[in-house]
C-alpha cells in the first residue's frame, strides 16, 4: 500500500517537471543546418541552374524515386524534367552525397504533408529554388572543360587557351 | 632531312648535284654495271625523326612516332624491305676504312673502340667548337687544349659529356676517356660526344629547364607517359625557377626520373634520355633545388 | 595450349596470342587501352604494365607491356607487383593531367573504359597543380560528336578509323601534348563506319550524336538482343531503351558476321521509330480523310471489308518470318504474295537456288576476311552490304599475315605486320559498272556493263573448268584479264566470288555461281557470297509467294476484295500508274506497317504494327541464317506485332475463311514458330535460332535492365502514384525489368548488353568470351538453314553450269542504259525516315561517263516521266551508261532499263 502511494507520488510529481512537448506550429523545433528534410535544386552564384542531369542522384537513391532526362542548351546540360516521389523518398540524402555538381541539396524543412498521394510527387517547378541552397560559391562549369554562354572554351579554372593546331610553332 | 633545315637540304641538293654531274651517281656508275642514287627528302621535321624507326616512318611520308622492334630494320625497315640506319658520321668513315683497311681504323682509336670521333664543347669556354679526334681522347683535353677552357671568371660546374640526354658529369670526371665504356662506367652516355658545360655563374635548375622544355616539346605523343609526363616536369621546374616551387614538387620529379627513365617503361629512348639530366640533376644539384624552394626565388637569378 | 604463371598461379593459355589476352582471358583484371582485339597491339598506352620474370629466381624482373609480349613456354609474369601497380596508377594519373573535369556532363560516364581503368588501377588524388592543355572541337557531321579535351590519345580511332575501316579523312595532327584526333577541316565523317569511333573510343571524345538528344545512361536503358533490318547481312545490334522508347543501337559482338564493327546505316537508322512519320493509332479512311480510330473500330471495318469477297495477302521482304508466315496462314498459297516484282522474285529465289547448289563454301563474313583471292563481280558490297563490304577490305591483308609469319612476327603486332606488308600486292578484284570504295585496295578494278561482267564471269569459270561453257566474242583484253583472274582464283586456298541483285541481273549470279564451283572441285573451301537486298528476302524467299504482276492480273480481273499489305511500300516496287491502277481495282485496302509510307495515304485501313525494337521476331539473313531479335520497348496499345495485328483480323473472320485454322490459337511467338515449322519445313530450324519464352538461367528469366536501373518508382508516378508491375514478356525468355539472371554464360542470342564487375564499358564484352575475339561463350547466334551441298548427299550430282551467256553489251546511241546507283544512305527505305541518315543522304546526281556530260543538268526520261538531274562524270563508268540512285529519283526503279536522256531545256548549265 505504502510503495503504490509512493509509486503515485513520484508520478505525480511530473506534473511540475518541464514540459518537452513543443508547441507546434506555433513553436517551431530547432533544424540543424543539415537537417535531412525537403529536397531542393539550387542555382549558380550566376542564376542558371546547376543541375546538369548526370543521373547520379538517380543511380545512388536507394528507393528509386528520382527520375530525369537529359536536354541541352547552348552546350548546357540540364534537366527537361526532374521528378522526386516524395512518398517513396527516405531523406538519406544520398543524392545530395552523390551530386557533383551540389544542384541537390537537403534542407532543414519537413513540413510537406500531404492528403493525396499524387501531390507528392514534386516536379521540377516544385523543387528549383531561386538561390545557391548551402554552398554560395560553387559552380560546377568553372571547373568542367565544356563551354557554356558566357565561359570560353579553355577558360574553366586552370585551363590554358585551346590549342592553335595550324600554328608553326613546336 | 629534317624539314626545317632548309640551307642543309640545299647545300646537299648542291653537292648531289655535283656528283651526278662527275657521274658519280645513277645507273650503271662509272661503266662499273653499279647503279646507285641517292634522294633527299624533307620530312615534316622534329627531334624525334633523330630515332632510327622514326626516321623510316618518317621518309614513308607518315607521321615520325618510332616503332617497336621486332622487326628490326635490317629484316624490315623502310616499306617493310630491309635498311640499314647510319648516321652520317658513320658512313664517312667507310671510304677511309675501304681505302685504308680496318686495322689502321682500329688503331686509330685509343682504347678500346677504333676510329676518330667528332667531339664538340658549347658552353663558357673559349673556344666552343667541333674537332674530330681519335676516340677515347681524355675529356679533360678536348676542354681545355680543344676548346681553351672556361673562360676567365667561370668556373666548370658540371657537364653533360654527350649532348642533351646524357647525365651530368663533375669535374671530378674530367679524366674520363671520352670512348662509349669509360663514359658509360662514369655514370653517364658518351652519347653524340657534343658536351655542354654548366659554368659555376648559371642556374643548374635553368638549364635543366631549358632542357626539358625542349624534349617535353620535342615528344611525339604516342606513349602516354612521355607524353604527359615530360610537361608536367618541365613545369615543375618552371615552378622551381620562378620561385613557386613546393617540397612534395621534388618527390613528383624523382618519381619521373625513375618511371620514365628506367628502360621499358616508354616506347621509346627519347623520355629516358629527357631523364638522364634531370636525375643525375637531382643527385648533383640538390643543394640549388632546396635552395630555390625554401628561398621562394632563384639564388642566381640567371634565367637561363 | 601452355602453361604460363600469372601472378603465382600456373594458368592454361593459347599459344600465339599476348600477354595481356592471356591474362584477360585468365580472368585477371589488367587494364589496358590501345589494345583491341581486331586492332591488334601498338604499345602505345603503356598502361597494361607487369613485370616479367627471366626465371623462377628471379626477384628483381622487369616491366613490360603486357600487350606487346608474346606468350611463351614458362612465362612467369606478375600483374600485383607494387613496381607494376604504381606504374599502372601513374598512366593513368598522366592522362589526368590533361582530361577535363567532365564526368557529369559526359556521355561516356557509367560506360566508360577510362572510369573503369581509373579505379581498375587505384589512381585517386590530383597531385598535378598545373594547367590543362583545351582544344577546339570540330563538326564531324550528324552522326559523331567531338570533344577533344577529353583525349587519352590512344590512338585507337585512328587505327580503326584508316587502317582498319579505310578512311583518311580522320586523322592524327600535332604532337606531345597537343596531339589532336579530327579531320583537316570541319566537316562530316565520310567513312561508311565512322559511328564505331563511338565505340572504339575509350573515352567520351567520340559520342553517338542523335542519342545525345535523348541521352540516357548506360545503367538505366532497359536492352535487348536486336538484329539490323537496314540490309540483308544481319548484322547483331543491343537495342536500348527507356521510358519505352528506343534510344540507340549498339554493336552485338556476332564472332561469325559483324564481330565489332556496324556500318552507320545500321548504327544510325532506327530514326524511323520515334519520327514523325510513325503510326500510332489505327486509321480509317473516312470521308476521304485518314481518321485515328480505336481498335475494335478498325477491326469491325475490317470485318465488313473481308465479308465481301477474297482476301489477298502482300508480305514484305522487310516483315519478320513470323508476320509474313501468319499473313500466309490467313489467306493461303493461292492468295499470298511477296511484295516483289517478278523479277526481284526471280532474281532472290535463283539466289536461293544458286546458294543451295553451291558444293563449296559458303562463308561467314568473318571467314570472308581469310580468303586469299576475292572477286567481286558486278557488286558494290560497299553500299549494299557494307559490312560484307568491310569484311572484304580486311581480306587483303593475307599476304601481309604471311610475310609476318615468315618473320616471325605476331599477327597482332598490329604496326609491324603493316610495316612488313606495305608493299604486298592485293588479290582482290573488282569488276563493277560503277567505282566503288573497294578499288582503292583492289589489285584490279575494272569497269564493265552487266552484260559484259557476266560475260567475263563466265569465261572465267570456262578458265578454271573447260566444263564450263566457253564465251565467244570476247576482247583479246577481256580474254587476258579473264585468264589472268582465274589464275589468281585458282591459286588460292581459299578463294571468294561475291555478287548479287544490285543490278538485278541474273547472268551476273550465274556466273558468280559458276565460277565458284568451277573452283570447289579442286578447292573445297572455294567461297560463294550473293548479296540480297532486304533484311528478310531470303526469309521470304524460302516461303515463296505469288509476285505483284500476279497480283495485279488478280486485280484486273475483280478478283480481289480486300488486299492485306504488311510493312510493303508497294510505291518503290511498282511504278506509280501501277499503283493507282492497283488501288482501282481494288476496293479496299489494309495496310500494316509502322511508317506513314507513300502508299499508306491511299488505303483504307491502317494498323500500327510494331517496330524491331517493339516486338520480337525472326529474320533470315542473305546467307540463310536465321536470328531472332528480342523487344526492348513495351509499346502502349494499339501498337503490337505484325502476327498480332494478322491474328486479330482473322479472328473477325469465318474460321473456315483461315488457311490455317489455328491462327487463332496462336499465344506466343513460339506457336507462331511451331506451325512454321510444320507448314515449311525447310524453315523449321528457325525455331532454334533462339531459345523459346521457356528458356530459364538458374530457375530465372533474363533480366534486361540492369541492377542500377533507377527511377523504378517514379518514372509513371505523374501518371499513377501507384505503382505499376512491369510489363510482361510472352514472347521472350526475358523479364522486362531489373529481376533476373545474367551473366556471361548466358546464350549468346539472348545477351541484352555488356556488363561485368569492374567493366562498365563494351569493353565488358571479352568476359563473354571463352578467347577473346572468338565465339562467346555460350553458343554461336543464330543458325544457318542452308548448310553445304556437299553436306547433304555424300555423292552431289556435278554441277550444271547454265549456257545463258548475255550478248556483248553496246551502248545505244538515242538511249541510255540506267542502272541503280545504290546509295548507303538514301536507297534503303527505313533508313531515309531517320532525321540523321536523312540529312547525310546526298541530292541524286546522275553519273554518266565524262564524254557525255555535256551540261550541268540534264532530263532523264524514266517510266515515270522526265526528271531534271545534276550531273557529275563517273570516271571510267562504261559508255551509254547512266547511273541514276536507287529509290532516290524514281521512287521504283525497274532495272535495268533504257531511257532517254536529254538537255535540260533552261541550258543546264549549273546545278
Amino acid at each position: 500500500m505504502l510503495d503504490t502511494l509512493r509509486t503515485l507520488f513520484l508520478t505525480a510529481l511530473h506534473a511540475f517537471h518541464r514540459r518537452a512537448t513543443v508547441q507546434y506550429p506555433e513553436q517551431k523545433p530547432y533544424l540543424p543546418p543539415r537537417y535531412r528534410g525537403r529536397i531542393i535544386l539550387s542555382r549558380d552564384p550566376d542564376g542558371a541552374e546547376r543541375c546538369v542531369a548526370c543521373n547520379l542522384c538517380a543511380v545512388a537513391c536507394p528507393v528509386d524515386c528520382i527520375s530525369l532526362q537529359k536536354t541541352e542548351a547552348d552546350g548546357r546540360w540540364y534537366p527537361e524534367y526532374f521528378r522526386i516521389n516524395f512518398s517513396r523518398c527516405i531523406f538519406c540524402g544520398f543524392c545530395e552525397e552523390a551530386c557533383p555538381t551540389y544542384a541537390i541539396q537537403l534542407t532543414p524543412d519537413f513540413e510537406m504533408g500531404e492528403y493525396a498521394r499524387p501531390n507528392l510527387v514534386y516536379e521540377k517547378d516544385d523543387l528549383l529554388i531561386s538561390g545557391t541552397g548551402k554552398h554560395p560559391d560553387y559552380s560546377f562549369y568553372n571547373v568542367a572543360g565544356i563551354p557554356i554562354p558566357g565561359k570560353d572554351r579553355g577558360a574553366s579554372e586552370r585551363e590554358r587557351p585551346p590549342v592553335d593546331l595550324h600554328s608553326l610553332l613546336p | 632531312m629534317r624539314g626545317e633545315y632548309h640551307l642543309a637540304c640545299a647545300r646537299l641538293h648542291h653537292a648531289i648535284g655535283e656528283a651526278r654531274q662527275q657521274g658519280w651517281l645513277g645507273k650503271n656508275i662509272l661503266g662499273s654495271g653499279f647503279s646507285f642514287d641517292i634522294h633527299v627528302h624533307s620530312s615534316a621535321g622534329r627531334y624525334i625523326c633523330g630515332e632510327e624507326t622514326a626516321l623510316l616512318t618518317a621518309l614513308e611520308g607518315r607521321r615520325a612516332t618510332p616503332r617497336s622492334k621486332p622487326p628490326f630494320p635490317q629484316t624490315g625497315g623502310l616499306w617493310g624491305a630491309p635498311s640499314v640506319v647510319n648516321n652520317v658520321e658513320t658512313l664517312c668513315n667507310l671510304p677511309h676504312i675501304i681505302t685504308n683497311g680496318p686495322e689502321w681504323f682500329a688503331d686509330l682509336g685509343l682504347g678500346e673502340d677504333g676510329g676518330t670521333k667528332i667531339y664538340g664543347v658549347s658552353g663558357r669556354v673559349t673556344r666552343p667548337g667541333a674537332w674530330e679526334l681519335p676516340i677515347g681522347t681524355p675529356l679533360r683535353q678536348i676542354i681545355e687544349d680543344h676548346a681553351g677552357g672556361m673562360i676567365p671568371g667561370y668556373q666548370l660546374r658540371a657537364l653533360l659529356p654527350g649532348g642533351a640526354s646524357t647525365a651530368f658529369l663533375d669535374g671530378t670526371a674530367l679524366d674520363v676517356a671520352m670512348d662509349y665504356g669509360s663514359v658509360e662506367k662514369a655514370g653517364s652516355r658518351l652519347g653524340t660526344g657534343m658536351a655542354i658545360i654548366l659554368d659555376d655563374r648559371t642556374c643548374p635548375i635553368g638549364m635543366i629547364r631549358n632542357l626539358e622544355h625542349f624534349f617535353a616539346q620535342e615528344s611525339c605523343g604516342w606513349c602516354t607517359p612521355c607524353r604527359d609526363g615530360l610537361p608536367w616536369v618541365e613545369r615543375l621546374l618552371d615552378a622551381i625557377e620562378d620561385g613557386t616551387g613546393q617540397d612534395e614538387d621534388m618527390d613528383q620529379l624523382g618519381r619521373h626520373a625513375r618511371m620514365l627513365g628506367a628502360p621499358g617503361r616508354t616506347f621509346c629512348a627519347h623520355a629516358p634520355g629527357a631523364m638522364a639530366p634531370l636525375a643525375s640533376g637531382l643527385k648533383l644539384f640538390a643543394a640549388d633545388f632546396a635552395a630555390h624552394i625554401q628561398q621562394r626565388r632563384c639564388p642566381q637569378q640567371s634565367g637561363a | 595450349m601452355t602453361s604460363i604463371r600469372i601472378d603465382g598461379r600456373d594458368c592454361l593459355t593459347r599459344t600465339g596470342i599476348n600477354l595481356l589476352q592471356a591474362c584477360l582471358e585468365a580472368g585477371a583484371n589488367l587494364p589496358y587501352f590501345c589494345w583491341h582485339p581486331e586492332l591488334g597491339s601498338v604499345g602505345a598506352c603503356r598502361q597494361c604494365a607487369i613485370k616479367q620474370f627471366s626465371g623462377p629466381d628471379d626477384t628483381k624482373g622487369r616491366i613490360v607491356m603486357a600487350c606487346m609480349t608474346p606468350v611463351s613456354e614458362n612465362t612467369i609474369i606478375s600483374t600485383d607487383d607494387p613496381e607494376a601497380r604504381d606504374f599502372r596508377a601513374s598512366i593513368i594519373e598522366w592522362m589526368m593531367v590533361n582530361h577535363p573535369h567532365d564526368c557529369p556532363v559526359c556521355e561516356e560516364g557509367g560506360e566508360c573504359h577510362l572510369q573503369d581503368m581509373t579505379v581498375m588501377t587505384g589512381h585517386n588524388p590530383r597531385r598535378y597543380r598545373f594547367t590543362k592543355r583545351t582544344h577546339r572541337n570540330q563538326d564531324l557531321g550528324p552522326f559523331v560528336k567531338h570533344e577533344m579535351n577529353r583525349c587519352i590519345a590512344c590512338y585507337r580511332c585512328v587505327r580503326f578509323y584508316r587502317d582498319y575501316a579505310g578512311g583518311d579523312d580522320l586523322a592524327a595532327f600535332a604532337s606531345h601534348d597537343n596531339v589532336y584526333f579530327g579531320r583537316a577541316a570541319d566537316g562530316t565523317l565520310e567513312n561508311a563506319f565512322s559511328g564505331n569511333l563511338v565505340e572504339i573510343c575509350p573515352t567520351g571524345v567520340f559520342t553517338d550524336k542523335p542519342f545525345s538528344t535523348t541521352y540516357t545512361r548506360k545503367w538505366d536503358m532497359r536492352g535487348a538482343p536486336s538484329i539490323c533490318v537496314h540490309c540483308a547481312v544481319g548484322c547483331n545490334t543491343i537495342v536500348n531503351a527507356r521510358e519505352e522508347t528506343l534510344r540507340r543501337v549498339l554493336n552485338r559482338y556476332n564472332t561469325d558476321i559483324n564481330r565489332y564493327v556496324l556500318c552507320d546505316r545500321g548504327r544510325f537508322g532506327h530514326g524511323f521509330v520515334n519520327a514523325p512519320t510513325r503510326i500510332g493509332t489505327p486509321l480509317r479512311t473516312i470521308g476521304g480523310q485518314q481518321v485515328s480510330v480505336p481498335i475494335t473500330d478498325a477491326l469491325q471495318a475490317f470485318a465488313r471489308m473481308a465479308a465481301d469477297g477474297p482476301i489477298v495477302g502482300i508480305a514484305s521482304a522487310r516483315a519478320t518470318l513470323e508476320t509474313c508466315f501468319s499473313l500466309y496462314a490467313l489467306v493461303g498459297p493461292q492468295h499470298f504474295c511477296t511484295g516483289q516484282t517478278r523479277h526481284e522474285q526471280e532474281c532472290v529465289e535463283l539466289v536461293h537456288a544458286l546458294l543451295t547448289r553451291h558444293p563449296g563454301a559458303l562463308p561467314t563474313l568473318h571467314e570472308m576476311e581469310s580468303a586469299d583471292a576475292v572477286l567481286v563481280l558486278g557488286e558494290d558490297a560497299c553500299a549494299t552490304a557494307p559490312r560484307l563490304g568491310l569484311s572484304l577490305r580486311q581480306s587483303v591483308r593475307q599476304a601481309s599475315f604471311h610475310m609476318a609469319d615468315g618473320a616471325k612476327v605476331p599477327r597482332w603486332m598490329d604496326a609491324a605486320v603493316r610495316t612488313l606488308g606495305a608493299e604486298c600486292p592485293s588479290t582482290l578484284h573488282v569488276l563493277t559498272p560503277a567505282p566503288t570504295n573497294l578499288d582503292s585496295v583492289a589489285a584490279e578494278a575494272f569497269r564493265a556493263a552487266p552484260d559484259d561482267i557476266a560475260r567475263l564471269g563466265f569465261a572465267i569459270a570456262h578458265e578454271i573448268d573447260p566444263a564450263a561453257p566457253p564465251v565467244t566474242d570476247l576482247t583479246p583484253d577481256d580474254a587476258a584479264r579473264a585468264t589472268r583472274i582465274a589464275h589468281t582464283l585458282m591459286a588460292a586456298r581459299k578463294p571468294l566470288v561475291v555478287s548479287g541483285m544490285q543490278y538485278g541481273s541474273p547472268a551476273l549470279l550465274q556466273a558468280a555461281s559458276s565460277i565458284a564451283a568451277a573452283l570447289a572441285r579442286a578447292t573445297p573451301e572455294a567461297g560463294l557470297s550473293l548479296v540480297l537486298p532486304e533484311c528478310n528476302s531470303m526469309g521470304l524467299a524460302m516461303m515463296g509467294g505469288l509476285s505483284l504482276e500476279t497480283v495485279m492480273e488478280q486485280a484486273r480481273a475483280g478478283a480481289i476484295s480486300t488486299l492485306v499489305i504488311v510493312e510493303n511500300d508497294l510505291t518503290r516496287h511498282l511504278p506509280p500508274a501501277d499503283v493507282a491502277e492497283l488501288v482501282a481495282a481494288v476496293p479496299d485496302i489494309v495496310m500494316i506497317d509502322h511508317t506513314a509510307t507513300p502508299l499508306c495515304q491511299q488505303a483504307s485501313l491502317v494498323l500500327p504494327v510494331a517496330a524491331f525494337s517493339e516486338c520480337s521476331g525472326t529474320l533470315v539473313s542473305q546467307d540463310s541464317r536465321a536470328q531472332r531479335f528480342f523487344q526492348a520497348v513495351f509499346p502502349t496499345a494499339p501498337i503490337q506485332a505484325g502476327w498480332r495485328w494478322v491474328q486479330a483480323l482473322a479472328q473477325h473472320l469465318d474460321p473456315s475463311m483461315l488457311h490455317i485454322s489455328g491462327l487463332t490459337g496462336w499465344r506466343d511467338l513460339d506457336d507462331v514458330l511451331a506451325a512454321l515449322a510444320v507448314a515449311f519445313p525447310p524453315l523449321a530450324p528457325a525455331v532454334m535460332a533462339a531459345p523459346g519464352a521457356d528458356y530459364r538461367m538458374n530457375g530465372q528469366k533474363l533480366r534486361s535492365q540492369t541492377y542500377r536501373a533507377s527511377g523504378r518508382t517514379v518514372i509513371r508516378s505523374f501518371v499513377n502514384v501507384h505503382d505499376q508491375p512491369p510489363p510482361g514478356s510472352p514472347d521472350t525468355p526475358f523479364s522486362s525489368s531489373m529481376e533476373g539472371a545474367y551473366g556471361p554464360d548466358m546464350p549468346a542470342t539472348l545477351v541484352p548488353g555488356y556488363q561485368a564487375p569492374a567493366w562498365n564499358s563494351v569493353q565488358a564484352l571479352n568476359r563473354f568470351q571463352h578467347e577473346i575475339g572468338g565465339d562467346m561463350r555460350d553458343g554461336a547466334s543464330g543458325l544457318r538453314l542452308l548448310s553445304r551441298a556437299g553436306n547433304q548427299n555424300a555423292d552431289p550430282p556435278p554441277y550444271a553450269y547454265v549456257n545463258d551467256i548475255p550478248a556483248p553489251y553496246a551502248a545505244r546511241t538515242d538511249t541510255v542504259l540506267v542502272l541503280p546507283d545504290t546509295r548507303l544512305f538514301g536507297s534503303e527505305e527505313l533508313s531515309m525516315f531517320s532525321p540523321p541518315v536523312m540529312a547525310r543522304a546526298p541530292a541524286p546526281t546522275l553519273g554518266l561517263p565524262a564524254d557525255m556530260v555535256t551540261s550541268g543538268r540534264m532530263v532523264l526520261h524514266l517510266e515515270d516521266g522526265p526528271h531534271v538531274l545534276p550531273v557529275k562524270p563517273v570516271p571510267g563508268l562504261p559508255a551509254g551508261i547512266a547511273l541514276c540512285p536507287a529509290h532516290m529519283v524514281a521512287r521504283a526503279l525497274r532495272f535495268p532499263c533504257m531511257a532517254r536522256l536529254d538537255r535540260a531545256p533552261d541550258g543546264g548549265e549549273g546545278s
